[in-house]
């Protein structure tokens, strides 16, 4: 492998990606595009029809939008990057390679956004009179270019779960005009809207506003979510029909987990109560009931940003055991590499793992194993730790699991090493489950240091 | 041409349009990031200085400087974004060895970014009000803030000196020794430009006509300097590695321009304060700006081509003994993506087994690998629910896993394929030819012998439970006659269940198969 691995104590490497990504998909979909294009919206209506309330909820939202879209959307938009370079180089390194006119474009995409979005936030105040229209014009462009981005990493998404003739063919059109690219456009575009108009509906219901005017916008925002809504979730099956079965049928494990699979019902349980909420939440608006529709608020944020999470944890999760279908494992292993390392070992091809004298401890060599085969996901007892998932099994067991990883459990890379370290893994991971030894906080980058307890 | 087996190797971009992107896109980021490093030191400093001296008119002026944060902050990330993007394309092997060496400080960075960026652009509201929570929030985001170029300073000098990556591993991700003290001079160095920059900034931009605040900002912009001519020849003197010749021509034409800029700094105080001009002070400040970089960018390409080329051949051969295996590997992805896990057969096919064999008599191809023999499927006769617990949770200490990687459907679907192949759900046949006698004496074997581990009514004894692998249930787990009176005879190999085939004659065992058998309780 050609660079050093680390893991996250705790939340593990896939949360912690997950995490920022979610923050990210929350502020970039439902503020930058949803809560801005009611901004503008707002701004337009008060040019219009010359209504300052209207004008004045506009200019309400901007300060936190602006703020939040810089301060948490642009952060986290760089930081899944941050993050992904340091927990899975190989992945993103080789991403790159393969989109690297789409990011570079979606760059010059990001540099006008937020420089279209600081110039409307520090002239806002000063178009005034005639030029007000800018207020709108501006706005339009913004979410324009906000929607924009979008599409660029749409495409690019959609290739990590439906990579198409890429595999085969590495044609950078198979790879970026995927099938399921236009489905998770449409989506996420639809998404936007759901969560711009409940995150601007939150700011009309609880800001300080005259009633009338709160009666009068109510319908017009109910109206927008629940078209929205009902869109969005026809884009979803849309969406759903592009992906391969073979991956759609992990979707409903993917949201249970194991802690909570043998209860499927939940799931459903649980999706049609935050699709009652939301769509309570757009009656109570275009009925006029703001109590209701105040009571409503709250719920419905958190739920819709659940199900936003839902939908990223099931994208995410469904692709396993690929990180690029047909190339490259979720652990960074080729899947040429399967049959090289059963051949040639894995340890013997991890430069950093000898040069920093690792070799010949079994210990380290059983934790480096970890390290490579399985830290993408899986923690030393944290979040997913391997050593509950083992805890039960016998060291024979663990053995014989670890030779049918793939084919036991779908969603799994296979174990990539001989037999001798196939082995050596069983043994560490025995060893781990039964408490007989523990990484030291200091290892986490090899897993260098490992204490028998 | 053939795919490449490693797309590390592949590049997407010329290397010369490359370079100079890179060197143009890190130069605007770095010019908005020391802006804003400059803003919030300067806003912090005057915010604090307002107060002390409860000057009003000072506290508004803070305010505006506080004001373009937002901007300068934002317009360093969006720029940022290239650099990074053509650094990991152009330099991967430096630049994310160096990330993954300091991975957790560099993990941080996003946290560190958001926490003081959302302090800095909130401080300004409401500031007359409640000056001590802002004090509290400025001086931490101030302090949460600077360490970020400390993050990204230490991971460009690991970048670049790959010949102590060994003992950056070794010391969990430390720099030490020269490398430690050259970090040192050179954050110090981005936090003088930060200073100097800023000030500029806020003389031209947010000083308006004051004399008085454009007299204290040409202060702070030649006190930044006065630091960086101490910070700057330590920083070069004691460079790892030293400089070649065109690092020491670029360093005199970027002093030469410092020269010019010092000078236009320094020049005499009119009254009317107009001493600096954005058009004379800019084009000096520019071009020791970008000579300053251009030192920086071509020391730090010296320190990547030392570890690129290696990396180079040793990715190509390595790519090359990959080769023979992608055939095979895209083969085994195509079938991989046609195999759904969504009914039975699939699952028992896959997931059981290689244990359990194909023919679910216990003879899988790992079989033999097991202390604890997988059980002859086909001689199971148990209840849905019993068999959807004994797959969900596995049986501990055995290989038997537990199955909850499956959601509860498809092992319900499992089990129905299962039973429609060998009938496993339901009792099993009784033994029609045992005597009433030989029944009786079972009972008092079960009694006696067995009910110890399996439990009166078959249900395990507390203590039993713990035994790895604990014995089933058998009031609602049985076993075809034949193979429980080999399980009897034989024992369970790897458990505590003792072989009886020399304790009890013949017909007690068959009776006592029986007797088992007339424990369930469905």
């Amino acid at each position: 492998m050609p660079f050093p691995l680390y893991a996250v104590p705790i939340f593990g490497n896939g949360m912690v990606i997950g995490l920022v990504g979610i923050i990210h998909v929350v502020i970039s979909h439902g503020v930058a595009i949803g809560l801005m294009a009611f901004l503008t919206l707002a701004a337009y209506l008060g040019v219009r029809k010359n209504r300052p309330d209207w004008e004045d909820h506009a200019e309400r939202m901007l300060k936190p939008a602006a703020i939040i879209i810089t301060g948490v959307g642009a952060v986290t938009g760089a930081g899944i990057w941050f993050v992904t370079s340091a927990l899975n180089p190989r992945g993103i390194g080789s991403m790159l390679r393969v989109f690297f006119w789409p990011w570079f474009i979606e760059w010059v995409v990001f540099v006008l956004e937020v420089g279209a979005l600081l110039f409307y936030y520090f002239m806002w105040k000063r178009w005034t009179m005639e030029r007000k229209k800018y207020r709108f014009y501006f706005g339009c462009l913004y979410v324009f270019l906000a929607a924009l981005s979008s599409v660029l990493i749409s495409g690019i998404l959609g290739f990590m779960l439906t990579s198409d003739g890429w595999p085969w063919n590495k044609s950078f059109l198979s790879a970026f005009l995927n099938p399921s690219f236009l489905p998770q456009l449409f989506f996420r575009l639809g998404l936007s809207l759901v969560l711009g108009s409940i995150f601007s509906l939150a700011v009309l219901l609880f800001a300080r506003y005259r009633d009338d005017f709160r009666h009068r916008a109510l319908p017009l925002y109910g109206a927008v979510l629940a078209a929205s809504s009902g869109l969005t979730l026809a884009f979803a099956a849309w969406y759903l029909a592009a992906v391969p079965s073979r991956f759609k049928a992990q979707a409903v494990f993917s949201v249970l987990t194991s802690h909570l699979s043998q209860h499927p019902g939940l799931f459903w349980a649980a999706n049609l109560a935050a699709f009652l909420v939301i769509a309570g939440l757009a009656i109570a608006s275009l009925l006029k009931r703001a109590p209701l529709a105040k009571f409503l608020a709250a719920p419905a944020i958190v739920l819709a940003v659940g199900l936003t999470a839902e939908f990223e944890r099931v994208r995410e999760f469904i692709r396993g055991p690929y990180l690029m279908p047909g190339y490259m494992y979720s652990n960074q292993v080729l899947v040429v590499e399967e049959d090289y390392f059963r051949a040639n070992s894995l340890l013997e091809n991890a430069p950093w793992f000898i040069a920093a004298g690792g070799r010949g401890d079994e210990n380290s060599e059983g934790a480096f194993l970890f390290l490579q085969n399985c830290s993408c996901c899986h923690t030393t007892g944290g979040i997913n730790s391997v050593a509950d998932r083992s805890r039960t099994l016998s060291r024979d067991g663990i053995r014989v699991i670890l030779g049918h990883l793939h084919e036991m459990v779908p969603f799994m890379p296979p174990f990539s090493g001989t037999e001798e370290e196939r082995d050596k893994l069983a043994a560490f991971l025995y060893k781990l489950a039964q408490g007989e030894i523990r990484l030291l906080p200091s290892g986490r980058i090899l897993l260098l240091r490992v204490e028998d307890k | 041409m053939s795919p490449l087996p490693d797309l590390l190797l592949s590049a997407p971009i010329a290397r010369g349009l490359r370079e100079a992107l890179l060197f143009g896109g890190f130069s605007l980021h770095l010019f908005f990031a020391l802006l804003a490093l400059g803003t919030a030191f300067l806003s912090v400093f005057y915010f604090i200085d307002a107060l002390r001296g409860h000057r009003l008119d000072e506290l508004r002026w803070d305010k505006q400087i506080l004001r373009t944060f937002l901007a300068h902050k934002s317009l360093a990330v969006v720029l940022g974004v290239a650099p990074l993007l053509l650094i990991q394309v152009g330099h991967a092997v430096p630049f994310f060895s160096a990330i993954a060496l300091l991975a957790p400080f560099w993990l941080l960075l996003v946290v560190l970014l958001m926490v003081s960026f959302l302090s800095l652009d909130s401080l300004g509201h409401r500031l007359y009000v409640h000056p001590a929570p802002h004090l509290v929030l400025g001086l931490a985001a101030l302090i949460i803030f600077l360490i970020v170029p400390g993050i990204f300073s230490a991971v460009l000098v690991a970048a670049e000196h790959s010949e102590k990556w060994a003992d950056i591993l070794v010391q969990g991700g430390r720099l030490r020794g020269s490398l430690a003290l050259h970090w040192l001079l050179r954050y110090l160095h981005v936090l003088g430009a930060g200073l100097v920059l800023g000030a500029l900034f806020h003389y031209f931009f947010t000083s308006g006509h004051d004399p008085e605040k454009k007299k204290k900002m040409r202060r702070w912009a030649i006190r930044g300097i006065l630091f960086q001519l101490v910070i700057g020849p330590l920083l070069a003197a004691l460079l790892p590695g030293g400089m070649d010749k065109l690092s020491i021509v670029l360093l005199g034409i970027a002093l030469a321009a410092l020269a010019v800029f010092i000078r236009l700094l320094l020049a005499p105080v009119r009254p009317d304060a107009s001493t600096l001009r954005l058009r004379t002070i800019l084009p000096a400040f520019v071009a020791v700006f970008l000579g300053m970089l251009l030192v920086r960018q071509h020391q730090q390409d010296r320190g990547f081509a030392r570890v690129e080329r290696t990396a180079q051949t040793g990715a190509a051969k390595y790519a090359a003994a990959l080769a023979p295996f992608e055939r095979k590997a895209l083969d085994r992805y195509q079938e991989d993506v046609r195999t759904v896990y969504d009914h039975g057969e699939v699952v028992f096919r896959k997931s059981c087994a290689f244990c359990h064999g194909e023919r679910g008599d216990g003879q899988g191809a790992e079989a033999p690998n097991l202390a604890v023999p997988p059980e002859d499927m086909t001689a199971v006769r148990s209840d849905r629910a019993y068999l959807l617990e004994v797959i969900s949770l596995g049986v501990a200490g055995t290989g038997m896993p537990h199955f909850d990687i499956f959601i509860r459907g498809l092992l319900e679907k499992l089990i129905a394929y299962l039973d429609g192949r060998w009938g496993i759900v339901g009792r099993p046949p009784d033994l029609t030819d045992v005597s009433g006698a030989d029944l009786e004496k079972a009972k008092d074997v079960f009694a006696n012998v067995c009910a110890g581990c399996h439990g009166k009514e078959g249900r395990p004894t507390p203590s039993a439970e713990a035994y790895r692998p604990p014995p089933p249930d058998l009031s609602r787990w049985s076993l075809l006659p034949e193979r429980a009176l080999q399980v009897i005879n034989a024992g369970y190999p790897g458990t505590m269940m003792p072989p009886f085939e020399t304790t009890f004659p013949l017909e007690v065992r068959r009776a006592l198969v029986q007797v088992i058998f007339n424990l369930r309780r469905g």
